[in-house]
């Protein structure tokens, strides 16, 4: 755990702060852009489908708003409070949605995020939370940048096949290819993602 | 040969397992005597675990941060009481033809939101069936101040705006909502006029146009209050604004 903040753990504490003195403009506008999408994603992966999705969205920030006053930027960052809201919540949804407790969750595409009741389920929880921040990470990238990482992924293509497919040379590719793997460093050490 | 020019960028495509077979051992050997690339390879090893990780592309449904936001503003208006605007006041605050934007020390009171977005009825739209849904804000200002829903028909859109923020203009001046471009600029305007109206007496504007724009190409919101002089230039300055 590092003991000081980077600049995006200030901003997000100082967008925090101002939902606490009353401004629901902006600074909400801005965390929404920053976390709205992966909780969504968050929300489809816990409860399963959309409209529990949008629903765990809002609450998360009904109940962020409401309890913008008690974070304090000196026990913990904005993302891990704004997640632990969004499982509380998640969790009050489950509870009244159904009499099982949180019981055993489909696995996701790779097929890790499966938990069982009984289970401690901070560790696949972080897993999850870790996964949507990665591709919101990826999202943050320019398109070009995200292009030639996604369709390596998606379609296990070599540099060469890319080239071919978006009809670049090869050499473009790479470098390309280089630079949105800074890009996405830069951007993954600033969401403390990389240990 | 290949050795002496391998790009050192070609460490991205070895680490992602990119590079055919041939390239791959060429590669390696290149690794073997770089320490540039060695760096590189160390720091950007971690990136590439964490990229096997990533969760496939979420897709947000429209309008949900329009309908976020506004539950949080509703929750406020409900739990903080508002006081009830006095129109006396309000008008002899603009009377003062203050530009509001830029005058953040005018304390507008706050009033009590009593619509639903998605729910207004303008034909038979249905919620989740609008093309955009969107919140508008005023610049440097502490609450939602109005919202926008767009519904595509066949021969154009349907326009519904709401807001019980704006305050009564002067007579012979308006407002204007904008569908605003890339570029735009004061000097050099890229925005489509969806229309103009006024507030009523109680300080609501709940207004519906319909317009022929294309709200993929002019993806933000904008009002502007307006002269009543003719010019279809926006003079004002946007005071309020939706997110791009």
């Amino acid at each position: 755990m590092s003991l000081t903040q980077n600049h995006v753990e200030l901003e997000e504490a100082h967008l925090v702060a101002r939902v606490a003195a009353g401004d629901r403009g902006d600074p909400l506008v801005e965390l929404y852009g920053r976390y709205g999408r992966p909780l969504y994603g968050l929300g489809l992966r816990l409860l399963g489908d959309r409209g529990s999705a949008e629903e765990l969205v809002q609450e998360t920030f009904l109940r962020l708003w409401r309890g913008s006053g008690s974070f304090d930027p000196q026990r913990g960052s904005v993302r891990s409070f704004i997640y632990t809201i969004a499982h509380r919540a998640a969790i009050d949804f489950r509870r009244r949605t159904s009499s099982r407790p949180l019981a055993a969750l489909q696995a996701g595409e790779a097929g890790e995020e499966r938990w069982a009741a009984g289970d401690s389920p901070a560790e696949p929880l972080e897993t999850l939370i870790v996964g949507l921040e990665v591709r919101e990470a990826l999202e943050g990238l320019s398109s070009k940048h995200r292009e030639v990482i996604d369709l390596g992924y998606r379609e296990d293509l070599t540099q060469t096949q890319i080239a071919e497919r978006l009809e670049l040379p090869v050499g473009t590719v790479k470098t390309r290819t280089y630079h949105a793997l800074r890009a996405l460093r830069t951007t993954l050490e600033e969401r403390r993602l990389l240990g | 040969m290949a050795e002496a020019m391998t790009p050192h960028t070609d460490v991205a495509a070895y680490l992602l397992g990119r590079l055919e077979p041939g390239e791959r051992a060429t590669f390696e050997q290149h690794l073997a005597s770089c320490p540039e690339c060695r760096l590189s390879q160390h720091e950007l090893s971690p990136v590439v675990e964490l990229l096997t990780r990533a969760a496939p592309p979420v897709e947000v449904p429209q309008g949900l941060e329009a309908r976020t936001l506004l539950a949080v503003e509703r929750a406020a208006r409900q739990e903080e009481p508002a006081r009830k605007p006095d129109p006396v006041r309000r008008r002899s605050l603009l009377s003062r033809r203050l530009v509001f934007g830029f005058a953040p020390a005018v304390a507008l009171a706050a009033l009590a939101l009593a619509f639903v977005l998605g729910r207004q009825a303008a034909g038979d739209e249905t919620p989740g069936s609008a093309e955009l849904e969107t919140v508008l804000v005023r610049p440097g200002g502490v609450a939602v101040a109005a919202s926008a829903r767009v519904v595509k028909t066949g021969i154009g859109r349907i326009i519904s705006f709401r807001s019980d923020e704006l305050p009564i203009l002067p007579t012979g001046e308006y407002y204007e909502l904008w569908f605003v471009g890339p570029g735009d600029t004061p000097r050099r305007p890229n925005r489509i006029s969806a229309g103009t109206f006024h507030p009523d007496e109680q300080g609501r504007s709940q207004v519906t146009f319909a317009a022929a724009v294309d709200p993929t190409k002019y993806p933000v919101l904008s009002v502007t209050a307006e002269p009543g002089d003719g010019n279809p230039q926006p003079t004002g300055p946007d005071v309020l604004r939706s997110r791009p």
